[in-house]
Order: C-alpha cells, then sequence, then structure tokens
C-alpha cells in the first residue's frame, strides 16, 4: 500500500516578512521527494510545519487525504532529522537502538567503525558519528515517513555514500523527504524534485527549470 | 507495555536534564521548613516563600531548557512524545515529591 503526506496551501509570515506563501508538497512511500532552494528560503520551517513542530498560518498536512495536526504524535507515521544533532548527550548507543528498536549489530557490521562503540556515550563520539547514527536510526525505524534536514552536514565523502545508500535501501517502505546543500546528491538521489523559491514550491520536471528559476547555472 | 516502560524511562532521562536544580531547591526548601521549629513557634509562615522560590526557579528552568537544549526535544518528539507531555509529566511528579516533602517537614 502506498502513503501519502501531504502539505497543502501553506501560508506562514513572521511579522511582515512572508517566508512561505501556498506551498504544495507531496511526499509518498516508495519515493524520495527532493527539496531545493537557497538559505533562508524556509526548508526547515516547511519541515518543521510537516512534521508538526511549528504551526503554520494556514493550510493543512495530510496523510492519506485526512487532515493531521501534529504528525510526530501520529504513532510510526514519521520521524525527523533536523539540521543539527539532537540526541541528549548523555544517552549511549545501546539506549538509542533500543529506543528506536533497531538492531545494532546490523549497524556495527555496516560501519565497522563502531564496533565495540555499543556502550558508548553519544558525547564520546565525533559530530560525523553521532550524525551517521541518528541518521541510521531514523532511517531503520517503524516510521513510514522519514524528513531529513541535511543529513550530509558533518559527514565524510565516504560516509555521504554510505548514506545514500541507506536512503535508497529505506525508500522501499518510506517516503522520504529530504533537503540539503549539496543539490547534487539531492538531484541523484530524488524521484521528485521540488525547488523553494520566493516562499512557494516549483515543481521541478527538467533540471533547466533549476537554472530558470535561478537556483543554479547549468 | 514496552511503549509504557519507554515512554517512562524517556521521562526520566527528560527529568534528569533538569532534576539537580529541582532537586536541590526541594531539599533545601524542606531542609528550611525542618529547621525552622528551632527560631519559631510557627515555621508554616515560611511556607509561602519556599512555595515561590520553587515556582520561580522552576520557570528559569522551563526557560532555560526551552531555550538552551531545545534541541533533545526533537529526540523525544521522533518517539511520539510532545513537549507539553514532557513538561506536564515530569513537573507533576517534581511538585508532587515537593509537596509531599514539605508536609512531612511541617509534621
Amino acid at each position: 500500500m502506498v502513503y501519502l503526506l501531504e502539505a497543502d496551501s501553506i501560508t506562514l509570515d513572521f511579522g511582515t516578512r512572508k517566508i512561505l506563501s501556498d506551498v504544495y508538497l507531496k511526499c509518498e512511500t516508495g519515493k524520495i521527494t527532493g527539496l531545493l532552494g537557497r538559505n533562508g528560503h524556509g526548508k526547515s520551517t516547511l519541515m518543521n510545519i510537516i512534521y508538526g513542530t511549528l504551526t503554520a498560518k494556514s493550510g493543512t498536512i495530510r496523510f492519506n487525504s485526512t487532515y493531521t495536526a501534529r504528525v510526530y504524535q501520529v504513532a510510526d507515521l514519521a520521524v525527523y532529522l533536523p539540521q543539527f544533532n539532537f540526541t541528549p548527550k548523555g544517552l549511549t548507543l545501546e539506549r538509542i537502538f533500543k529506543d528506536f528498536e533497531v538492531n545494532y549489530s546490523d549497524f556495527e557490521g555496516r560501519f565497522p567503525e563502531f564496533q565495540f562503540k555499543y556502550k558508548s556515550k553519544i558525547k564520546t563520539l565525533s559530530g560525523g558519528q553521532i550524525r551517521l547514527a541518528e541518521t541510521y536510526v531514523l532511517l531503520k525505524s517503524k516510521a513510514k515517513f522519514v524528513l531529513l534536514d541535511e543529513p550530509f552536514t558533518h559527514l565524510s565523502p565516504l560516509m555521504i555514500e554510505q548514506v545514500q545508500e541507506l536512503i535508497i535501501e529505506a525508500k522501499k517502505d518510506k517516503g522520504i523527504l529530504i533537503t540539503d546543500h549539496m543539490y547534487r546528491h539531492i538531484i541523484d538521489l530524488s524521484d521528485t524534485l521540488y525547488l523553494l523559491s520566493d516562499g512557494t514550491t516549483h515543481f521541478i520536471k527538467d533540471l533547466s527549470e533549476l537554472d530558470l528559476l535561478g537556483y543554479i547555472k547549468l | 507495555m514496552n511503549t509504557i516502560i519507554r515512554n517512562l524511562k524517556l521521562l526520566l532521562t527528560f527529568y534528569l536534564s533538569f532534576s539537580l536544580v529541582a532537586l536541590l531547591v526541594t531539599l533545601a526548601g524542606a531542609f528550611t521548613l525542618y529547621n525552622a521549629g528551632m527560631f519559631t513557634e510557627k515555621p508554616e509562615k515560611l511556607l509561602p516563600l519556599i512555595i515561590w522560590i520553587k515556582l520561580i526557579t522552576t520557570g528559569i528552568v522551563i526557560y532555560y531548557i526551552n531555550n538552551y537544549q531545545q534541541k533533545q526535544f526533537f529526540y523525544f518528539q521522533n518517539l511520539g512524545l510532545s513537549k507539553l507531555f514532557l513538561w506536564s509529566c515530569t513537573l507533576t511528579f517534581d511538585f508532587t515529591l515537593f509537596t509531599a516533602l514539605l508536609i512531612l517537614m511541617l509534621n
């Protein structure tokens, strides 16, 4: 069964500054939806609105055509990787993997640098390792949708490749919404692509549109 | 059942992020009330002051966590727990403990 998560007619302003205006975005299971946009154009804001941690001035978030006020409070519906490391520093990898019900041996088999780190506290890991562990548990969690806000931040080129593989694997039974400034990775990964520009989303059918809309120069 | 245990552990993790200050204020209040009997016949007169100190420090704690440790909320939200749920459960526990200790000291 295909599940659908939609943001429709989303509007948000901070005082006189319009951030989002009549935004539409659709994410479905089995697909990776890429969201591109310049700094400060509202990508993270939109993700927070979809996730339910920020309230839009107007508009709706729908799951399978049903209005859903706070996506994160619906069991196993969606998880969100913010731009920054979010795990409390005192927790161990063991605790995190147990909380998200994710198998650690698969993880250390795939990433040997995490061998013998099962009992390690998050604060003893590097920024890249924390990012990788957080991305992994979210992608392997039971959630139907994973919202990834700059997942490649802090990661080495090799780690980026591994995370890309994880994302492609995860899309078999999940919907992925991803944004990052490494736009080539996003373009390569995405089945559907949106550009957030001038406060609204533009559905991108051809890469030349990114040039026309002033996001990149081809 | 597993979810309930997991949520209790998550609540404990969140409580531990500010428990040091919260418990110190509670214990200081209880200690003051306990020893006040040596200096005054009506130690309960100190109650409003102790309660106000507890309320003000709790307000400061909430402000600090919400503004300077807000990143951790995504961990709990990714596991289905809202900010409101975290605060209401942990503060209910904290104030129950505070009230119980004060009653115990008064008796």
